[in-house]
């Protein structure tokens, strides 16, 4: 049984008594006001507090405009000096609050700059002596991860980390307790918690679901209460007795660390560490739950099994393997969607081929499949570095698929699930292959275990694939694998995995015996199953299964999800394809050029005679104001499809576009919705676009037209903040580049504007676009 | 939800114009989407304002607004409330994930968000007016960063003096960009004087003659 620690409360609004004005930098008043900062540490050191924090919370290089070293060494020192004069035994954390700017994707600031501002400050913070580092009051866990990193790969100061949530008890950003545990537990935060956002009375139900998952002791630093708006002034609802009162009910949950945040004074914890007089703190323990998770969804294993769709991976598969050679994230991106669609709680990610760079790719992929899908994800790479680089960008906590019994697999892989916090998938085979016997196996699978503990790595991460044969060549070990996945589950207590439709290699109708191995398995107490999300027959095997075991009560899901399917009879489409475009029919477009091209129609009449004139007449009548934006793009996703149809159909041959265009929206714009859809247009008239995507400097726009010998580049940008990097950008076209021509658009762009900036043309809208594409690519 | 719509139609360019039905089903549908996300969150802070002759100074911040048409707008106020109002980052996630993955609906998902956060904007606004009738005040329109000549510039000071960043995570990016994108901020005065209500937002605009979005008087 320990102590309660307390740390202070709140500083701000102790400031602001004292003369601060809202909006002032805190750092420049207490510079200028050194007495007032120490007289407030003072009375929070009276109060009984065992660690205060020192003014840093915004001291860093995006917030604050003055000398950093200079600031937090005042701070820190101002602190010290205070518990030095009381000869207090108390320690000093440096603050660090969020940076203020929102990360990529959803903001402009990128991972690696975010990483810099948050080394810069914790570096300084260190050597003036601190000793703690506190990040709070984050809301965005991937921001959280950030600082995290910074801490743990740039001082040995020991690291709290604690979030903001609201009353949906969630983070602003979307994340839950449970993510937040796995996440910061994972990256080896030495404390964790929430402070913020409420008062005690809310935080309650908040600190008891982090007791239920956390294993590292946790920090609870409410506000006074909830804020309300009386007579000109904001007040809390609640007073210092009673906020130490609920206090006393969250330390009694198991919350070792305690304090204030927004308006709470010296008398809150004063009363707080009165009301714990006596009492002592009882850790509850190391928990075991199994957790992956991405920003906004947890996954936690439990007695359902876990579908990982497999989908994302190049073995096999001609289409990926082209798309990943050009850079084509759309592909990856609709797998990603259509296996979610299809009920995969997980995504298996491999990009794997050796024509490219694997590890770009692979960070690519990531960050991209992680801004259209919530599902946590699963690394899956034989190349270790390729592993490093996704784990540490990864928003969240992830499956790393894999290690193996291999010392040097072990050797290299470990460490990195340690430092980054993931679940791992161990494979049972070692330098001597894989074993055909179950007890062999179960050695292996021993031996990883042993090895990953030793790497203190907890069990709870740790997953077993035992591996599955191919029945048609080792038909009498198929069930060594399922009893080694029972040896696993009985004797070792870490989760299982399989990746089963190797089993049926060779087989005709594979999705059978895919499906009664599923079921086997599932029934040996396997957690994770690495299938085909498409493969009705194996998606149905699992709902039945879950019916069988009494997971899936009163057979609702399987109710919902396995139908009688009605085999669609082949209709011929009616309408002709013009129709069908003008209509926006999107599905039956792509149906109806299909048929036409069995019926052994040109390519060449399916676009010049109907695609074409189809488009044209809605621009036309878009112009006119008989039809609207929304059906302008509608038609163009019906071309789009039936463009798609053509291309599959004649893949080999090189269709040749008219010419390329570059799209992008300039740096520090984020709106890009006006891009897409030119974009979709240019490409429906048969322009090959480069879309360079948003907040793009203009070094990379003049590299891409060097690189790829374009002869237009299309720039937008929606704000007049903006649009002066888009004069930025056309300058430099034009003076390295002066052969190539320029478009520009956007919300507040005009015909004057795009001159006096000496862009050469001003594209009003997405036809416009397709105009002026063609007058320069006619030429 | 019908005004969302009817608002969301007008950024769309329809004007006055009905869609079709499947456009029409799509809009619902996009608005009972961001309603379920139930992130739409709003702030305020209210100030007492010294009105000098060259600017308006905000009591107990170090703020001080220069614009003329913002002097004009507060003229007869003795205080201001800013309003924060942001649909959150979930929200963004989604138009960012439409765009990748069907631009029609994004179009129309984005235009929804906007319409839905100017509703947020109208139920906020609801409450300040309360609070400035129970102070024996009345209140003016919303008049935000961007508008006549009060500088989009000021943006990051008037989120940091809300503390929006903290109680809402709006935040501003160097080139005045709001992040999540779907957010509004704007001053409210508590006026002395009753303000025409109904007075049409464009009338003043600067861009009011090329405008696709432009309301008819």
């Amino acid at each position: 049984m320990e102590n309660f620690i307390f740390l202070d409360g709140a500083l701000g609004t102790m400031l602001q008594k004292s003369g601060l004005k809202i909006g002032q930098s805190c750092e420049d008043f207490c510079m200028k006001n050194p007495d007032i900062l120490k007289n407030i540490h003072k009375m929070y050191l009276k109060a009984g507090a065992n660690i205060i924090t020192a003014n840093t919370f915004g001291t860093n290089s995006l917030k604050y405009d003055g000398d950093l070293e200079k600031a937090i060494s005042f701070a820190i020192n101002t602190a010290k000096s205070a518990i030095d004069e009381l000869q207090k035994d108390a320690r000093v954390a440096l603050d660090v609050g969020p940076l203020g700017q929102l990360l990529e994707p959803v903001g402009n600031l990128s991972f690696e700059k975010a990483y810099e501002v948050f080394k810069e400050v914790m570096v300084i913070g260190q050597n003036c002596g601190a000793d703690i580092i506190l990040i709070e009051t984050m809301s965005d866990i991937y921001e959280a991860k950030c600082a995290l990193l910074a801490a743990k790969e740039n001082t040995s100061l020991p690291v709290f980390c604690s979030m903001t949530f609201d009353e949906t008890k969630r983070t602003l950003t979307g994340s839950d307790v449970k993510t937040v545990v796995a996440v910061l537990e994972g990256l080896n935060a030495d404390v964790i918690g929430l402070n913020c956002g409420q008062g005690p009375y809310q935080s309650f139900e908040i600190a008891k679901e982090f007791a239920k998952y956390a294993s590292v002791p946790l920090l609870v630093m409410p506000n006074a209460g909830m804020p309300k708006y009386e007579n000109g002034k904001t007040t809390y609802d609640i007073n210092e007795e009673e906020f130490a009162k609920k206090m006393l009910e969250i330390s009694n949950l198991g919350v070792k660390y305690l304090g204030g945040c927004c308006g709470t004074t010296p008398t809150h914890i004063e009363k707080l560490v009165k009301v714990h007089e006596g009492k002592k703190y009882t850790y509850s323990g190391k928990k075991n739950y199994s957790v992956i998770a991405s920003a906004s969804k947890a996954v936690v294993v439990d007695e359902k099994c876990i579908v990982i769709g497999e989908r994302i991976n190049p073995t096999g598969k001609k289409k990926f393997k082209e798309a990943l050679k050009n850079n084509d994230i759309d592909y990856i991106l609709n797998e990603a969607i259509s296996q979610k669609e299809l009920g995969a709680d997980v995504l298996d990610v491999n990009v794997g081929i050796p024509e490219i760079d694997e590890e770009s790719v692979m960070e690519r992929a990531i960050k991209e499949i992680q801004s259209v899908v919530d599902l946590p994800l699963q690394i899956d790479s034989s190349n270790y570095k390729t592993i490093e680089t996704a784990l540490r960008i990864y928003n969240g906590k992830p499956i790393v698929n894999s290690v193996n019994g291999k010392k040097s697999s072990m050797e290299k892989i470990f460490p990195l699930v340690k430092k980054y916090g993931a679940m791992v998938i161990g494979l049972t085979l070692d330098e001597d292959g894989i074993p055909k016997k179950c007890e062999e196996r179960f050695e292996i699978a021993k031996r990883i275990v042993e090895t990953a503990i030793s790497y203190g790595i907890d069990k709870k991460d740790i997953i077993i694939d035992a591996l599955t044969l191919t029945a048609s060549a080792q038909q009498e070990d198929v069930f060594e694998t399922l009893k080694t996945v029972k040896k696993v589950r009985d004797e070792l207590n870490v989760k299982t995995a399989l990746g089963v439709s190797n089993v049926s290699f060779g087989l005709p109708n594979r999705e059978k015996i895919n499906s009664s191995f599923l079921t086997m398995a599932l029934y040996s107490g396997l957690n994770f199953a690495i299938i085909n999300p498409k493969s009705k027959e194996i998606m149905d095997s699992v709902y039945s299964y879950n019916v069988l075991s009494n997971i899936d009560k009163s057979a609702v899901e399987y109710i919902e999800k396995v139908s009688e399917i009605k085999k669609d009879e082949e209709k011929q489409i009616e309408r002709d394809l013009i129709y069908l475009i003008k209509s926006g029919l999107k599905d039956e477009s792509g149906l109806k050029t299909k048929e036409m091209l069995k019926c052994q129609i040109l390519p060449m009449d399916i676009i010049e005679k109907n695609i074409i004139p189809a488009l044209n007449e809605v621009g036309e009548a878009f112009e006119k104001g008989t039809m609207f934006l929304p059906q302008l793009i509608q038609s163009a996703q019906c071309a789009q499809s039936a463009f798609f149809e053509i291309q599959s159909a004649f893949a080999n041959e090189n269709n040749k576009s008219k010419g390329k265009i570059i799209i992008a929206t300039v740096k520090g714009d984020v709106h890009d919705i006006g891009k897409n859809i030119v974009k979709l247009l240019l490409q429906n008239y048969g322009y090959d676009v480069i879309d360079l995507g948003k907040n793009v400097d203009e070094n990379v726009i003049l590299d891409v037209a060097k690189k790829e010998d374009v002869k237009l580049v299309g720039l937008s940008a929606l704000m007049t903040t903006t649009v002066e990097n888009m004069e930025k950008t056309v300058k430099l076209l034009n003076k390295e580049l002066p052969l190539v021509q320029t478009m520009v658009g956007g919300a507040v762009l005009t015909h004057d504007y795009a001159k006096s900036i000496n862009a050469d043309y001003y594209a009003k809208d997405a036809l416009k676009a397709v105009e002026i594409a063609n007058e320069v690519f006619g030429k | 939800m019908e005004k969302i719509k009817k608002e969301a139609l007008i950024y769309l360019g329809y004007k006055n114009n009905t869609p079709d039905e499947k456009t029409s089903l799509e809009i619902d549908r996009c608005i009972n989407e961001i309603a379920s996300l139930k992130s739409a969150k709003y702030t305020y802070s209210v100030f007492d304002i010294e009105q000098k002759d060259d600017n308006i100074k905000l009591c107990g911040t170090n703020l001080i607004l220069n614009s003329n048409d913002i002097k004009n707008h507060l003229k007869s106020s003795k205080k201001v409330a800013v309003l924060c109002v942001t649909l959150g980052s979930q929200v963004d996630f989604l138009i960012n994930k439409y765009n990748k993955t069907n631009l029609s609906y994004a179009v129309l998902f984005d235009a929804c968000a906007t319409a839905f956060a100017e509703d947020v904007c109208d139920m906020a606004q609801k409450e300040i007016s309360k609070i400035a009738k129970d102070e024996g005040f009345k209140i003016t329109p919303r008049f935000s960063p961007g508008y006549g000549d009060f500088d989009i510039k000021i943006q990051s000071e008037i989120v940091k003096i809300a503390n929006a960043q903290k109680l809402i995570n709006l935040t501003v990016t160097k080139e005045s960009v709001m992040i999540p994108t779907k957010s509004v901020t704007s001053l409210i005065g508590f006026s002395t004087e009753n303000t025409v209500s109904c007075e049409n937002k464009c009338a003043k605009c600067n861009m009011n003659k090329n405008c696709i979005f432009k309301r008819e008087i």
